[in-house]
Parts: structure tokens; C-alpha cells; sequence
């Protein structure tokens, strides 16, 4: 099967891509026939804290770019008292340089939706939506008819595997909106509203669908689930460095000899994985953004460290969602920022002051240089407005949106005036 | 294409709040009446689901995908943003522009093809990328462009 | 409310405020006033203008002070001089984007957006000024101006979640995003009540009513014309508040006199015409009660609902056109007052009606559609000519440079210048029921009303989160007058609500079958007439509170408190009308309505 993506790394290293590639995604049986719905039987047997706290001990941190500690943000939500929880997965990708929850629910849909039913399960969700992006037509279609294939086989409905545990899971579809990927815009857009993100707190695991207690995962997270509950949460805390368990699936964009997916261990750089996976930068390598869109630059030095959380908390930068977009000699740095401001002047939702006016005013002192007609000053005023939206943007988006244009002061200040 | 009341109730029968669908069911309504959701057919969504028409319309505002104005029979959105980018995405969307006789934004004059910006389409490791109708296209190159927009009459 | 209390530093401060305050709030205590732009008190928060921005230790991020609840041990800085720069930069991009012509602006030196601005020493911007041109809409009683709109959203929030008359919504996202109407259309096309409240919460001059003092001054100025100006209930506890007193400031003797002042040739007063009001419904209630109850007449609509709220008419007409039947067909008292100006008044005085230009001073917006409605023109011609609002009677004492509080008191002119404190207390919600009351009571039971102050259907109704809830109230008939012995042992159960928004949810109940009405009283703004769409801005609950205060205080003073003791009532109905519900009284004082499209 196509995912207009190539596999780069070894199949003995994949646990989230072993199937990919490999079995019929859609075919149920081809999934069980690979080990699948095994982690649900066992979890249906345990007690749902026991369940959070084997994903609490693994250590597993959310893998959509926020980064929270999965098993604690569970907590949350299975004790709070309500008549009615949810759990959402966040399968609106949206970052640019992002393909990996596609390639997850075209590949292997079963797996991700395992993990979903395992953590209803452990917080009491009754019912569940995929939010799926409206662009992704492939991926809505796969998971619609793996729900309907999981339901025939009792995976999901009343008395999931003969037990007393209801869940009802559907797809909700996207209208292209990329701050949708917020959690609480992404609630607003299911409630039927434009996705415009809501104030926090109050925090969605205590109020969200609906007012009702929510978790929201991303579908790389949901999908890391059936394998720790499966094999223990020890199996999952070896793998990798120390504090940085498990694996995680790299995209390799831009200017690599060898663009494509990545699944390995947190211990490597993005050094590592672009010579070693991606055969290499293509050319001279200049900077690269880490993390989509809202990504850090990361210099040639900062491109050696090892993306482990102790590291990347180091040097104050984040791997977000783990696309390595590499950009050499050849590309214009003002280019580049303009291409990112005007994507985020796009997507802005226009709630808030800093961003709706923010996102358009860094369009145009971008636009200015490209121009050859900016200045020192307008520099100055781009700092001062990027800081000023990172602390009081109302979401995630607003405020992570001028992390490249906060880097690219730091190293590329020269390059930009002399454009 | 024109409106119909009873199709339209048709296809709503199917929306509850609770299913959280209102996004689905206007993308098929969009697909059966000329790529867009007319007046008479939000005020018809409005009339049978009871949401006021003012939120349908600052909902319908808000989203790309969704749109009150009419367009060609195909929608082809090609993707703008870094990756693409690096690979020629404005290259081919000049392409386009040139091929179609019209500039982003735009429908040709025989109403087969609108084109438009997106944003990006999760195609990154195969760019650059577009996407006709519900098609993601990956790879495309100048030379593959002539063979794509055949498939869509 | 909590009793719990928490302790917590601002500013080094320390201080110690109720569990469930926000940060806001926690501030004022010791006053600071934190900023806020798209923060109003009588709406739910949304946090999106970031003015309002502190400091919370602990937190990555800057809070939102107007929604950022307290606890024990919080330490928040609200003025240091990086939040002060931020606050700066965000009034920056706000005024970047705004209409800068001030000077020509109705909103100039009373305008949240400019004091904001003065406050943090605007001097430039560093963004270029791009304001949104996009529409100056003047198709209906409501003006917007895009230029303006500094994308609050207060209007969005008041049109839909207190009125929900779902006018206006968001168009677009991002920066081209901004406070619309459905479908962009011309807010006259759209189901907008025209109550104004959205104009109420505005912070700058996007919102306005449309301006009709440069008719009424060509008026005043022609010694052709006859102006005969009527003040509606609410206008004597306002109109102080708008020459910029203190809200609550009451005077009716200096209301009638700064008009005479302004050049009105006759000044008389729309309590006139509320006590008629009173006489009319009443009269039209017990018809139908005793059709109902003694004839056991089905086909008889109960609850009667009152009609002399314009906004809550055309809201009816709109989402409610099931309960026509139950609306009485009594106009309002600005409507009856225009009808008998230009018939019973024009003949006393002998004047031409077609020299006569009735105008009206009403705390509402919604009356200046109702004048225009095309049924409105029973005497022959149009009934009422013009209305103003609070606010524009408030512009032209300021342009004639009036010092109201020196204004010498006068009386209302005669002969419908007499009114009782029945008529004052029409505008507070649960006003009319009361009113109505004092008269229905002692015509059906013989007695008069044992309290006069009938103080369950007084007061706002606020739930916990805020929403308005109807107010409801029993009475059991127990001693009955000649006629009436059919409702001995009845139980008239009566309802009030204001707002539009608990309007509809009281109809909505009512249909669902959980509630029954004799009478219900509909005030289509929130707090009733004192809290409508014209009065003077800013508003709050605890400014509507003190204006309604003020009419409760002006009542009180009253000798005559009951419509039905009003001799100036008693002379129209013995010189011109008859009785009530006469023939000629349904030709000139009553009306009908018209469902109209609830999806456009």
C-alpha cells in the first residue's frame, strides 16, 4: 500500500510501524492475526487504575507535541466524578512537516483504536471520537470502517469482550483548520462551534466535551498504549535512554537526500537520524526546524544533542511532533520565516489580540525583508511582539507560533537585515 | 446543480448534536450542490436541525474546507507551506495558474476547476503535494501534472 | 456565593477575598482596576482581548485576571513593568486596527478604547493603521461600523446567549475575522429584535443607534410645528446618569423642565399612557379570564401576555408566533400616547394634527421600529413621529451646554401630563405585573391589593451563573366582588421575566407543559426598561439596580399609586373613549401582529 511515505528504518526496530506496510489495513483479522486486541483482553481483566498506572510507570509522554505525561493526565479524568466522560483522540495533524498519524490510521487503524478503547477503559469513557482532519478523506474513510469492523467482533460496544464496559467510538471530521489540533478548539469544533480555543483552566481532563470530563491523546500516544499494556511498562521504559522511554516516529523533511519515516529511540540526534536514516543532507546543511511549523531552528550544534527530554528541557527547545525539516545552503532564512508567518497568519483562529493581530503584523515586517526594505527597528518590534504573544497568546498556538522567529533572531539576525 | 429541499432533509437525517457530525453533513451537502452551501440550503439546515442560521454561518466561516460561495466541479488545493515549498510547491502552482488560465482563488471558465491554497497536507516525506477533491497526490512534478487533471473531468 | 475566603499577594499586597473571586475582582478590593476590554460584567468572560493579562507565579503563561479564578497562596503581579509593556504592545495592535478619526466619532471622551488608551499613554503606533472598512451598516435601528469594532465580542455574546435573538455572529477567522451579522447581511434583513443591547455592551463606537435629533431640532425650530414630546417611566431616573450624574439620579420635575428648555411646545409624559395601559389590558385580562373560566370558553388564549415591549414583540413575532393569540392587543403607552395626541389632544388644544409632531424619550432602541411599524397610524397619521433615546436626549441637553442638576423643576403639561406611581414603576421588570395588579386585584376582589410593593415579582432573578430566570407568583381569589364570584377559590398564577433570552426559556417550558400562566409580563431587556438598549452607557447590574431604585423611590412618593385612581385616565375615558375596550378605544389604542421568518 502506498502512504506516500517511505519507511526508513528497520522493521526489528518498529513497534508502532511493525505493521504497516506489512498487513491489510483493512482487515481486522489480518491485526489480531498479528497479536492484535491481545493488550485489550488483558486490560479488560485488570482494574482500570491498575491499567493507568502500568501507562503512569512506562512513563509515556504525549507524542503531539505538548509533550504531558499520559498516565497523569489519565488520573486526572478518572477521578472526576460525572455522569458521562469522554475521550477524544486528536487525530487533526496539522504541523507542517507532520505525516505520522496519517501513516498510523492508513496503516495500521486497529492499533490506535485498541489504545483508545484501553484508555476509556481506564478512565471511564463511555464514549469516544477520532477527530480526524477533513483533509485526511483516506484516514476518516480506513477508521470508519475498522470502528465498524471492531464493533462486529465486540471490540467496541455494549459489554466490550463480554465485560460490563460500554464504549462507543465515532470519527468526527475536520473543516481544515489547524488550530482544530488544539485541544479545546478541537472540542468547540465537535460542540458544532467555530474552533476557537477556550480559556484553561479549567482543564479539559475536569471540564470538557460538553462540560464533562475529557481526554483528549494524540493518536501516536493512543497507539504506543496496547504495546505497554501488552508488554509491561518496564519493557517500554527500557527502550531508549533513561527518563525518555519508548520510541518515536521521526519525519525526515526538506533537504534530505532521503525524505521519510523514522521509528527509533530518543537517545539519537537529529544529526544521527538524518545521516543514518536519511543518507544525509542534501547539500550544505544551513538549520533545520524541529517540530513543525512552531518548531524551534536548531543550529548544526544544537542538531548533535540526543532528543531526550532532559536535553531538549536543556536547551529550552522541544521535538514537538518529530518532523526534522532540514533546510541547506541554498535557502533564503527570510524565505523561509515568511513561507512560516504566512501559514500561521492563515491558520490563526482570531480569538485573541496578540494573534489574530500578531500573526498578520509578522507577516508583514516578513514581507518587508523579502523586499530588501527592513530594518534594524523592525526587528526590534518583531522580538518585542513575538515575546509579547508567547506569554499572553490565549492557546497553545499563539504562543508557540514565534518560536522560529525568536531562533532565527538568536543565529540568522545578519542574514535577515542583509536580505 | 440545484437545491433540493428533500435531498437536503435527506442527508440530515442522519446529524445529531450528540454525533458531533454537523462538519460531515454539510461537507456532503457542500459536495451535492456545486461545492458550496447556498443560502437555501444553510437556511434548510437551519429550519430542520435548529441551530440559528447566524451560527451556520460564522461556523461555515470559520473552516477552510467549508464554503458559501460557489465553485468548479473540482477543488484542487495545493499545499504552500515549507516542505512543498522546498520542493517546488510554487512551481507547480504557477504551473497551474498558467495550465488553468487562472490565479489562486480562482474557477476556470468552464466551472471544472477551482484552485486554491492549503495548508499542509501531512504528504511532507513525498512533497510536493496536492489534493483534487478528496485525492491527496504526492510527488508531483511539472511532468506528472498534465496526467493528474485528466483524471478529473 | 462562598462563605470560604482565600489569602493571596497582589503587588506585594497582601489581601484576602472570597473563595470564587477572580483575579479581577481580588484587585478591586484594593483598588486596582485591571483593564479589560471584552470583560463585561453582565456576560460570561471569554478572555480573547488579553488587556486584562497578570502574572500568576507558577504559571508559564500570563492569566487572563477577568475569568483567572484565586486560591490560597497565589502571588500575582499585576503592574510590573514587563506586564505594562505587554498591555502596551496589545493596545498597540488593537488601535493599529482601528478607526483613529475620534473627533468625529458619537463615542469621543466617553469611550472605553480611548480611556484605556490615555490610561497607558498612547503616543504612536509602530503598526500601520489598518482599520476594517468593510460595512457601515445603517439598514435598521442598530448602525454598525467596522472601523470601529475591536473584535470584543460583547456584542456577539449579549445578542445570543442573553437576548438570542441570533443577529450577529463572527465572520471569517484570523485577522479577517470580524463581529458580523448572519450572512453579512444588513442587520435590518436579519431576525435582529432591535433591542440594542449588543449597542449597550459595545466598549467603542461600533454600535450606535441611529441618530434622530437633527429632525426633532428642525422640529423645535419651526414655528410651523407643533413638538409634543412624551417621556417614557424610566426616562426620570436616567436621564441625570446620561448629563453624567450619578446613576439612580431622579428627577421628574427637572426632566419635564429641560425639555421645555430645549423648545418642546408641549411637554407631557407616556405615564399618562401607562396607566391607560393598565385600565386596557386589565380589562382585556378579566374578558378573557371570564370567558375562560365562567363561560368555560376553550377557545380563549391564556396567558395573556403583555405588549408593550417592542424588542419582545418583534422577538415574538419571530421565534414565538405560536403565542399570538395570547399577546395583548393593547398597543404600548407610546403608541396610545401618539394615537390621542394626534385625535383627543389635537382636538382639545385645537390644532391641526398634520402641524403636530409627536416625539417620544425612551430608554429603548426597539421604539424607534415600532413608531415606523406601518400599522402604527391610527390617528390618521403617523402616531408617534420620532423616538429618541435616553442618550440622544442626553446630547442635546449637552449641546445647548445644560447643567441638569440646576434645571428648575416644572409640571407635565395637561391634559396628558397626570400619572400615578402604578405608571413610574413600568420601568423595572415585574413593573407592569404590578401595576396591573394593584387595579386587576381591587376590581375582582373588592379590596384593595393588601401589600403595594408586590414584592414577588420584583428584583432580577440572577441564577449563580449569572442567567436571568423568569420570576413566577400565586394568588388565591378568596374574597370576590359582584361579578367576580366565578373566581372565588381560583389560583391566578402569574409570571415575569426579562430578557428575551428568559423569555424564551420560559415559552420554551411552557410548551414542554411544565409551567402554566394567567398573565405574564415580557420585558424584552434585561432589568426591563431601565436596563434597555438606549439608556446611557456604561451599564451594569449594579447601575440598573440603582435606577430602578429610583423609580421604586419615586412610586413611593406618589399620593396616587393605582392606575385606575388617575383622574387624568378618568377624563379620556368620560370625554373621548368611553370605557375601556370601547369601540373607539380598540380603533385608536389597540393592534395586532404578524409572524415574521425565525430563519433569515
Amino acid at each position: 500500500m502506498n502512504y506516500n511515505a517511505k519507511i526508513l528504518s528497520a522493521d526489528k526496530d518498529h513497534v508502532l510501524l511493525k505493521n504497516v506496510g506489512k498487513i491489510d489495513p483493512m482487515s481486522i483479522d489480518a491485526y489480531i492475526k498479528a497479536g492484535g486486541y491481545e493488550a485489550l483482553k488483558k486490560a479488560i481483566a485488570m482494574d482500570p487504575k491498575k491499567v493507568i498506572d502500568e501507562v503512569s510507570e512506562s512513563g509515556l509522554r504525549g507524542r503531539g507535541g505538548a509533550n504531558f505525561p499520559t498516565g497523569r493526565k489519565w488520573t486526572f479524568t478518572a477521578g472526576a466524578k460525572a455522569d458521562q466522560k469522554y475521550i477524544i483522540c486528536n487525530a487533526d495533524e496539522g504541523e507542517p512537516g507532520t505525516v505520522k498519524d496519517r501513516i498510523l490510521m492508513e496503516g495500521d487503524p486497529h492499533q490506535m483504536i485498541e489504545g483508545i478503547v484501553i484508555g476509556a477503559y481506564a478512565i471511564g469513557a463511555t464514549k469516544g471520537f477520532v477527530y480526524i482532519r477533513g483533509e485526511y478523506r483516506k484516514s476518516i474513510e480506513t477508521i470508519e470502517k475498522a470502528i465498524a469492523d471492531a464493533e462486529k467482533k465486540g471490540f467496541l460496544g455494549k459489554g466490550i469482550l463480554g465485560s460490563k464496559f460500554d464504549f462507543e467510538l465515532r470519527v468526527v471530521e475536520g473543516g481544515g483548520a489547524y488550530v482544530c489540533g488544539d485541544e479545546t478548539a478541537l472540542i468547540e469544533s465537535i460542540e458544532g462551534k467555530r474552533g476557537e480555543p477556550r480559556m484553561k483552566p479549567p482543564f479539559p481532563p475536569v471540564v470538557g466535551l460538553w462540560g464533562k470530563p475529557t481526554i483528549v491523546n494524540n493518536v501516536e500516544t493512543l497507539a504506543n498504549v496496547p504495546h505497554i499494556i501488552k508488554n509491561g511498562a518496564a519493557w517500554f521504559t527500557k527502550k531508549g535512554p533513561a527518563g525518555s522511554p519508548g520510541t518515536k516516529i521521526f519525519m525526515l523533511v526538506g533537504d534530505v537526500n532521503e525524505p521519510g519515516v523514522v521509528e527509533t529511540t530518543f537517545d539519537h540526534s537529529p544529526k544521527d537520524i538524518v545521516e543514518k536514516f536519511g543518507k544525509g543532507v542534501d547539500g550544505c546543511f544551513k538549520f533545520a526546524q524541529i517540530g513543525g511549523s512552531s518548531g524551534n531552528l536548531f543550529t548544526a550544534d544544537m542538531m548533535q544533542s540526543p532528543m531526550t527530554y532532559e536535553r531538549m528541557a536543556e536547551m529550552k527547545v522541544s521535538y514537538g511532533t518529530g518532523s526534522i525539516f532540514v533546510a541547506n545552503e541554498s535557502r533564503n532564512v527570510v524565505e523561509f520565516l515568511s513561507t512560516v508567518a504566512e501559514f500561521f497568519e492563515h491558520e490563526s483562529c482570531g480569538k485573541c489580540t496578540p494573534c489574530r493581530e500578531g500573526t498578520h503584523r509578522i507577516s508583514q515586517i516578513m514581507e518587508k525583508f523579502e523586499f530588501g526594505e527592513g530594518t534594524i527597528s523592525d526587528l526590534d518590534l518583531l522580538e518585542e511582539l513575538a515575546l509579547v504573544m508567547k506569554k499572553a497568546s490565549l492557546c497553545g498556538c499563539g504562543q508557540a507560533c514565534v518560536n522560529p522567529f525568536l531562533d532565527a533572531l538568536k543565529n540568522f539576525k545578519g542574514e535577515i537585515l542583509a536580505n | 446543480m440545484s437545491f433540493e429541499s428533500t435531498r437536503v432533509k435527506e442527508l440530515l437525517q442522519d446529524y445529531a448534536p450528540e454525533k458531533g457530525n454537523l462538519m460531515a453533513v454539510l461537507h456532503k451537502l457542500q459536495k451535492e450542490c456545486g461545492n458550496h452551501l447556498s443560502d437555501e440550503t444553510l437556511k434548510e439546515v437551519a429550519k430542520t436541525t435548529g441551530i440559528p442560521l447566524n451560527r451556520l454561518y460564522g461556523f461555515v466561516s470559520f473552516y477552510t474546507m467549508l464554503s458559501t460561495e460557489p465553485k468548479g466541479r473540482h477543488i484542487i488545493r495545493i499545499c504552500k507551506d515549507g516542505p512543498c515549498n522546498f520542493k517546488g510547491g510554487w512551481a507547480t502552482a504557477e504551473l497551474l495558474e498558467k495550465e488553468l488560465d487562472i490565479e489562486i482563488g480562482e474557477t476556470t471558465e468552464d466551472g471544472r476547476f477551482t484552485l486554491e491554497e492549503t495548508a499542509c497536507l501531512g504528504t511532507c516525506t513525498a512533497a510536493p503535494a496536492l489534493m483534487i477533491d478528496d485525492e491527496i497526490h504526492a510527488n508531483v512534478s511539472p511532468e506528472k501534472l498534465g496526467e493528474i487533471l485528466k483524471k478529473y473531468k | 456565593m462562598t462563605d470560604k475566603r482565600v489569602k493571596l499577594t497582589i503587588d506585594g499586597m497582601q489581601i484576602e477575598v472570597p473563595a470564587d473571586f477572580t483575579i479581577m475582582q481580588a484587585a478591586k478590593t484594593v483598588g486596582i482596576e485591571i483593564p479589560a476590554l471584552c470583560w463585561h460584567n453582565d456576560l460570561r468572560e471569554e478572555g480573547n482581548c488579553r488587556v486584562c493579562v497578570v502574572e500568576v507565579e507558577g504559571q508559564p503563561t500570563y492569566q487572563p485576571s477577568c475569568a483567572y479564578k484565586v486560591a490560597d497562596g497565589m502571588k500575582v503581579k499585576v503592574n510590573s513593568p514587563e506586564l505594562l509593556k505587554a498591555r502596551k504592545m496589545v493596545l498597540e495592535l488593537i488601535l493599529s486596527r482601528h478607526n483613529m478619526d475620534c473627533l468625529n466619532c458619537e463615542r469621543n471622551t466617553h469611550c472605553e478604547l480611548q480611556t484605556l488608551a490615555d490610561r497607558y499613554g498612547m503616543r504612536n503606533n509602530r503598526f500601520e493603521n489598518e482599520p476594517e472598512w468593510r460595512a457601515i451598516d445603517s439598514s435598521g435601528v442598530v448602525v454598525r461600523d467596522t472601523s470601529k469594532c475591536i473584535n470584543c465580542g460583547r456584542c456577539i455574546r449579549a445578542c445570543n446567549e442573553v437576548q438570542t435573538a441570533y443577529a450577529l455572529d463572527w465572520d471569517g477567522r484570523g485577522h479577517e475575522k470580524i463581529a458580523s451579522t448572519t450572512a453579512n447581511k444588513p442587520l435590518a434583513d436579519t431576525t435582529c429584535i432591535n433591542c440594542g443591547q449588543c449597542i449597550n455592551v459595545c466598549p467603542t463606537g461600533a454600535l450606535m443607534e441611529r441618530d434622530d435629533t437633527a429632525k426633532v431640532w428642525e422640529w423645535i425650530n419651526d414655528p410651523e410645528i407643533h413638538t409634543v414630546v412624551q417621556t417614557a417611566p424610566a426616562i426620570r431616573a436616567s436621564v441625570g446618569e446620561a448629563c453624567g450624574l450619578q446613576p439612580g439620579y431622579l428627577s421628574a420635575g427637572k426632566l419635564a423642565g429641560v425639555l421645555k428648555q430645549l423648545g418642546f411646545s408641549k411637554v407631557m409624559d407616556t405615564n399618562f399612557t401607562a396607566d391607560l395601559t393598565i385600565l386596557e389590558e386589565g380589562t382585556e385580562f378579566l374578558t378573557r379570564v371570564t370567558k375562560a373560566v365562567k363561560d368555560g370558553d376553550k377557545s380563549i388564549a391564556l396567558p395573556l401576555i403583555t405588549s408593550c415591549s417592542p424588542g419582545w414583540i418583534k422577538f415574538m413575532e419571530t421565534f414565538e408566533a405560536d403565542f399570538i393569540p395570547n399577546i395583548s392587543s393593547c398597543k404600548s403607552p407610546q403608541q396610545m400616547f401618539g394615537a390621542l395626541a394626534k385625535t383627543y389632544y389635537a382636538e382639545k388644544a385645537k390644532i391641526d394634527p398634520a402641524k403636530i409632531r409627536v416625539i417620544s424619550i425612551m430608554p429603548c432602541t426597539a421604539k424607534k421600529f415600532e413608531c415606523d411599524r406601518p400599522e402604527m397610524c391610527d390617528s390618521g397619521h403617523k402616531d408617534v413621529d420620532v423616538v429618541l433615546t435616553t442618550r440622544e436626549l442626553g446630547r442635546m441637553i449637552k449641546l445647548h451646554g445644560i447643567n441638569f442638576d440646576m434645571v428648575k423643576e416644572v409640571k407635565w403639561d395637561d391634559p396628558m401630563g397626570i400619572s400615578t406611581g402604578a405608571a413610574d414603576i413600568f420601568a423595572n421588570t415585574g413593573g407592569v405585573m404590578e401595576a396591573a395588579l394593584r387595579t386587576v386585584y381591587e376590581l375582582v376582589t373588592g379590596d384593595p391589593i393588601p401589600t403595594m410593593n408586590f414584592t414577588p415579582v420584583r428584583g432580577f432573578g440572577l441564577d449563580d451563573h449569572g442567567t436571568i430566570t423568569a420570576k413566577e407568583a400565586a394568588i388565591t381569589i378568596e374574597k370576590t366582588a359582584k361579578g367576580y364570584e366565578f373566581l372565588k377559590g381560583v389560583t391566578v398564577k402569574v409570571a415575569v421575566a426579562h430578557s428575551t433570552g428568559a423569555a424564551r426559556r420560559l415559552f420554551d417550558a411552557m410548551r414542554r407543559g411544565e409551567k402554566s400562566f394567567h398573565f405574564i409580563e415580557i420585558m424584552g431587556c434585561p432589568g426591563g426598561c431601565v436596563g434597555g438598549g438606549g439608556q446611557p452607557r456604561p451599564t451594569s447590574w449594579k447601575i440598573k439596580t440603582e435606577r430602578a431604585a429610583a423609580i421604586y423611590k419615586e412610586d413611593e412618593q406618589r399620593e396616587l399609586r393605582k392606575s385606575h385612581l388617575s383622574p387624568a385616565v378618568a377624563q379620556i375615558y368620560k370625554e373621548f373613549l368611553g370605557s375601556a375596550n370601547s369601540h373607539k378605544a380598540h380603533e385608536l389604542l389597540h393592534t395586532h401582529y404578524h409572524a415574521r421568518d425565525s430563519v433569515r
